[in-house]
């Protein structure tokens, strides 16, 4: 196994090796998942380009309307015990608290996290309920910005192209009212990926039963992570309790399309899957 | 019996500053200079016929210094476990018979040239039909993997004690229930290593993680015609063995000394974590069919059962299995008439091996969930059921097992007393909770291979201080510290004066190593004789300087003294010195040999007492299962153990926890899933252990009862540590929804599944 290891020690110099070294450079942010197909030879990428040592591609700022911008080097568990995540975004601060040990969590980053896209993962629902935007460079110079909901593509799969570095997430701070929850259902260890993973927030009419808004981000299931807005659609109006939830799920969900992997078969995620929606809805009013 | 110094305290262990440190030496951690380093090229195919390897390419790799195939192994070098099934090889010459078969292994100068050489040897394959279930495996005209086997059964073990046709035609009460367990592995730290240098003299000195030195030498001198007189084997520590590194891992071992030969340097191999999946063995996977008959009072008259066990590829230990789990369900509960058939199939799997509680594991979560079933439909509370029936002390049972100690009724009386036994738990959101018990046996060495052999030799030194070379190793199991105090006990010394030397077959006894649950008791009992020997020997010189008969002495924590005057004494130090100053001294030095009371089972009916010692012990699991789900927590297991006197509580409840966890493992989630012959998860990435997340609370409550023969009267503890702990929590999920799964591992998916169908959806 014979690589070349490029540190880069800045998002531009990032962007400068991704230009000259083209399809043959990866880069490698914790490693975490790279070095895991690297050792069983599953991949063998050429140029690795060490991200270790790019400061300005790691923090995690307030933004002035009370939002949230976050370092796509930053890791999990910076992103878990951050006083600024707790605060402004508690489901934040608790989905990266469930992502795997600590030892990983002091090693992935969340750019690495959302950009490999493996479908058993947490933290994508959550950034799609927030609606959070991802900012990105591309190596001539150009930038984006690919809201939550466009950046999956497909299996393992996310919208940036070859050369193009995810810079960093923004979140926009919720609507007052909007309450917050997460389900992470594993099926063997609890240090296992998730087999299912929901994200929620909520806003309900005055009455506090009433859905105004309901979003809900899905992974674990499915190849591609996504809201489920025809759920969303089909809760907007009614009374959340347990009979109309289940009702509106019935309705809804049958487009899942479930995976079947050594977590759970297919038809199992099909079953539980509205199970842990309801759940993490009902979850999410009962929060403060 | 009399107060004692050390047995029976928590004394800490000896190998622990050492262990929390990080500087105990490990085999895997050993470089020698100049050494090579193997890898192994492992089959991509299930089962194929080898037309053709071409090293060629891989040979003009720089740093490759030497490929090996099937051509320069010597003939002959083919071994297993049990006799008429010695088939593996260290590598396969005509065929491959699972994934990760090995076909060559390379040597150069660095671990990344001989992987990359890997990929430059051409293997010609043409591939063979397979079949990978057992049950498949045996029927006619299934694809057949080993010619010397028909019908791929690669053993056969029958044993039928009375007339078992009559009595289920006369039972009052018939069940029936068809089980299977899982492929559950070791998971042990340290991979299995190989390393070995020939001297100019000629003479071997290999150093592997083996749990059995002397066997390994053994091996080696007979397979490669080397006089055992030049072969060393040196063992570290033992970096997790758990029986997969019992006594029948020796491909790399053969590889490593036939390479370094060739290359006159040493080499090294050792599994990857992959390689530990596929030629590392795993617990064997077994399918059962239990047939159970009582009379109109519960008592058992009868037990039909048939068994199918996955052999895998080649023949590890899974044929042992076939005739351990016969012994072990007959030295639990009394039966009038007892069958036994278990058929040892080969498919195009990795083979199955030895792991704690070898056979057993399985065996008990099937047998105990058809107890179980047995219970309630005759309507008994299922502890009663069990205590009824159990084997009691002094009884001779239907295959011959003498249990000469027993507490096994306590066991589970003590284990459902503390918990609410046979009341309904109310549900609350959706969940509910159960209770669930099994409980088992398991041997203390077993006389399957030959004598039950343990030695022991004792160095006195002028010091007081003593030397106890013993023929077994330490892999984590704690046996230096319990060795340490049965010597320190029976010499009367200190037991921070008593070093353990081990895991050296120049210098150690020969031993059985550290298996079967046996070191405690029988590597004990030759310890304590040979420390007995040298106490007396003291005690000569301590009578001539304390003027007394020697019978009237004593002695402990470092000082002789006389019985009924204790102020009265010496040192140790002054009583050798005594005896060594005089002329015709003699020095202290002490040697046993030793050899458990079991017999050898009849070669044909299977009858006999095959172990010195059963020890018994009982699981309670309480759960909590989401309806809605399946999916369900484990919230308690309480582990309730009859092993005997306990040596080193600490220890014995360490092995308790540390068993029930890898039972909630079993239980849960772990099985090394294969399908089609392709490996699903041969890494800790896909294959889950238990964390710290998913542990129950544990109890371990320890009842004594006294073995004859065992040292102070200790018997094993460390497979009856895991055993049951599966079928309790099977048990439990039926206690809480009514729901039984017969598979291993029991998970979510399940679980829903059944309760849907309990539903009629
Ligand atoms: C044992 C274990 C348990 C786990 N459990 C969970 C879990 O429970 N839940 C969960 O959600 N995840 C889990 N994970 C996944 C883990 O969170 C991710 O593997 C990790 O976050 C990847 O981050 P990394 O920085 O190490 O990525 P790397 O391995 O460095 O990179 C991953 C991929 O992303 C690309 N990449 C990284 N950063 C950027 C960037 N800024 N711009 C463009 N491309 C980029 C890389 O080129 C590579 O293709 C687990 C992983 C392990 C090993």
């Amino acid at each position: 196994m014979a690589f070349r290891h490029l540190p880069a020690n800045s998002a531009d110099e990032t962007l400068a090796a991704l230009k000259e070294h083209g399809e043959d450079g990866k880069v490698f942010a914790g490693g975490v998942a790279l070095s895991i197909l690297m050792k069983s030879r599953v991949y063998e990428p050429e140029v690795l380009i060490d991200i270790a040592g790019a400061g300005d591609l790691d923090f995690i700022e307030g933004t002035e309307n009370g939002g949230l911008r976050i370092g796509a080097k930053t890791v999990h568990r910076k992103i878990e015990t951050s006083p600024l995540v707790q605060e402004r975004f508690p489901l934040l601060a608790e989905i990266f608290h469930n992502v795997a040990t600590i030892r990983i969590r002091n090693q992935g980053t969340v750019g690495g996290n959302l950009c490999f896209a493996e479908p058993a993962s947490d933290p994508p629902g959550a950034f799609l309920a927030l609606e959070a935007r991802m900012n990105t460079k591309k190596a001539d110079g150009s930038e984006r910005v690919i809201p939550a909901a466009e950046f999956w593509t497909g299996y393992y799969e996310c919208a940036l192209d070859e050369d193009e570095l995810l810079c960093s997430i923004e979140v926009d701070p919720l609507p007052d009212g909007f309450r917050t929850a997460c389900t992470r259902f594993t099926t063997r260890s609890k240090e296992d990926k998730p087999c299912v993973s929901v994200s929620t927030a909520v806003l309900t009419e005055e009455d506090g039963k009433t859905a105004k808004e309901v979003r809900i981000g899905l992974g674990g299931v499915e190849a591609v992570f996504r809201r489920l807005t025809a759920v969303e659609e089909g809760l907007r109006g009614k009374e959340l309790n347990q009979e109309n939830i289940d009702a509106v799920l019935a309705d809804t969900l049958d487009d899942l399309e479930p995976l079947t992997d050594i977590r759970a078969s297919s038809d199992y995620r099909r079953q539980v899957t509205p199970v842990l929606v309801r759940r993490t809805v009902l979850k999410a009013l009962g929060a403060s | 019996m009399a107060e004692l110094s050390y047995i029976g305290k928590s004394i800490p262990r000896v190998d622990g500053p050492e262990k929390v440190t990080g500087r105990a030496m490990f085999t895997l951690d050993l470089q020698l200079p100049k050494m090579l380093h193997g890898r192994l090229l492992g089959s991509p195919l299930p089962h194929a016929r080898i037309k053709n390897i071409d090293t060629s390419r891989a040979e003009k790799l720089p740093g490759v210094k030497r490929i090996l195939t099937y051509k320069d192994i010597p003939e002959g070098v083919e071994w297993g476990v049990v006799p008429v099934c010695y088939d593996q090889r260290p590598l396969a010459s005509d065929k491959v018979r699972h994934v990760g078969d090995s076909v060559a292994a390379v040597i150069a100068t660095s671990e990344d040239i001989a992987v990359e050489a890997l990929d430059l040897i051409d293997v010609d394959y043409e591939e063979l039909p397979a079949v990978f279930d057992p049950r498949e495996a045996m029927e006619e005209g299934a694809p057949v993997i080993h010619d010397r086997y028909p019908n791929n059964i690669a053993f056969t073990k029958h044993m039928e004690f009375g007339d078992v046709d009559r009595m289920f035609d006369e039972a009052h009460h018939v069940s029936e229930l068809a089980t299977a367990s899982s492929r559950q592995m070791h998971g042990s730290l340290e991979a299995h290593v190989s390393i070995a240098e020939w001297s100019r003299k000629g003479d071997v000195t290999v150093y592997n993680s083996s749990q059995c030195p002397s066997l390994s030498s053994q091996y080696f001198a007979k397979l490669l015609k080397i006089p055992e007189a030049q072969i060393r084997v040196i063992t570290n520590y033992v970096g997790g063995g758990f029986g997969g590194k019992a006594t029948s891992k020796f491909n790399i071992d053969f590889l490593s000394i036939i390479a370094a030969k060739m290359l006159d340097r040493p080499v090294k191999f050792y599994y990857t974590r992959e390689e530990e999946f596929l030629l590392g063995t795993h617990r064997t996977k077994q399918f059962h069919v239990w047939r159970i008959a009582t009379d109109k009072d519960g008592m058992l008259l009868a037990r039909d059962t048939k068994m199918v066990v996955e052999n895998g590829g080649y023949s590890d230990y899974g044929p042992a299995v076939g005739g351990i789990t016969a012994h072990m369900g007959g030295s639990i509960y009394n039966y009038k008439a007892y069958r036994h058939h278990a058929d040892v199939v080969c498919t195009n799997v990795p083979p199955g091996g030895a792991m704690r509680g070898i056979g057993n594991a399985g065996y008990a979560f099937g047998s105990e969930l058809a107890m179980e079933k047995h219970a309630e439909e005759i309507g008994m509370d299922p502890a009663e059921f069990r205590i009824k029936n159990f084997v009691k002390k002094g009884d001779t049972t239907i295959i011959g097992a003498k249990i000469t100690s027993c507490g096994v009724s306590e066991c589970v009386e003590e284990a459902v007393k503390r918990v609410p036994w046979r009341e309904k738990q109310p549900s609350s959101n959706g969940k509910r909770r159960g209770y669930g018990l099994a409980a088992a046996v398991h041997f203390t060495g077993a006389r399957a291979m030959g004598p039950e052999t343990a030695g022991a030799f004792i160095k006195m030194n002028k010091d007081g201080t003593v030397q106890l070379l013993s023929g077994t190793i330490e892999m984590g199991n704690g046996s230096d510290t319990t060795l340490a105090q049965i010597c320190a006990e029976a010499i009367g010394v200190r037991v921070e004066d008593v070093r353990i030397i081990n895991g050296d077959t120049a210098v150690n006894p020969y031993g059985w190593g550290v298996r079967g649950s046996r070191t405690t008791t029988i590597d004990g009992e030759a310890t304590r004789l040979a420390s007995v020997q040298a106490r007396n020997m003291l005690f000569k010189g301590a009578a001539e300087l304390l003027e007394c008969d020697p019978n009237d002495l004593d002695a402990r924590e470092g000082k002789i003294f006389v019985t009924s005057s204790p102020e009265r004494q010496v040192t140790h130090s002054e009583a050798y010195m005594k005896i060594y100053e005089k002329e015709g001294s003699e020095a202290v030095y002490t040697a046993s040999s030793y050899d458990s009371p079991s017999e050898t089972p009849d070669p044909v009916t299977g009858y006999g007492n095959w172990s010195a010692a059963y020890a018994y012990g009982a699981k309670v699991a309480e759960v909590e299962v989401d309806t809605e789900t399946g999916a369900f927590e484990v919230l308690r297991v309480i582990s309730t153990n009859d092993c005997g006197t306990i040596v080193n509580p600490a220890g014995a409840q360490g092995q308790l926890d540390g068993g029930a966890v890898m039972g909630v493992g079993y239980a849960m989630m772990e099985d090394f899933e294969v399908e089609d012959g392709m490996p699903v998860n041969p890494n800790w990435l896909d294959y889950k252990l238990p964390t710290t997340q998913d542990l129950p609370e544990l109890e371990a409550v320890l009842i004594e009862t006294e073995n004859p023969s065992g040292p102070f009267g200790a018997k094993g503890l460390g497979e009856m540590a895991q055993l049951g702990t599966s079928a309790a929590i099977g048990n439990a999920i039926y206690d809480a929804v009514g729901v039984r799964i017969t598979s291993l591992p029991i998970t979510p998916e399940k679980v829903l599944t059944a309760l849907n169908e309990k539903n009629g959806e």
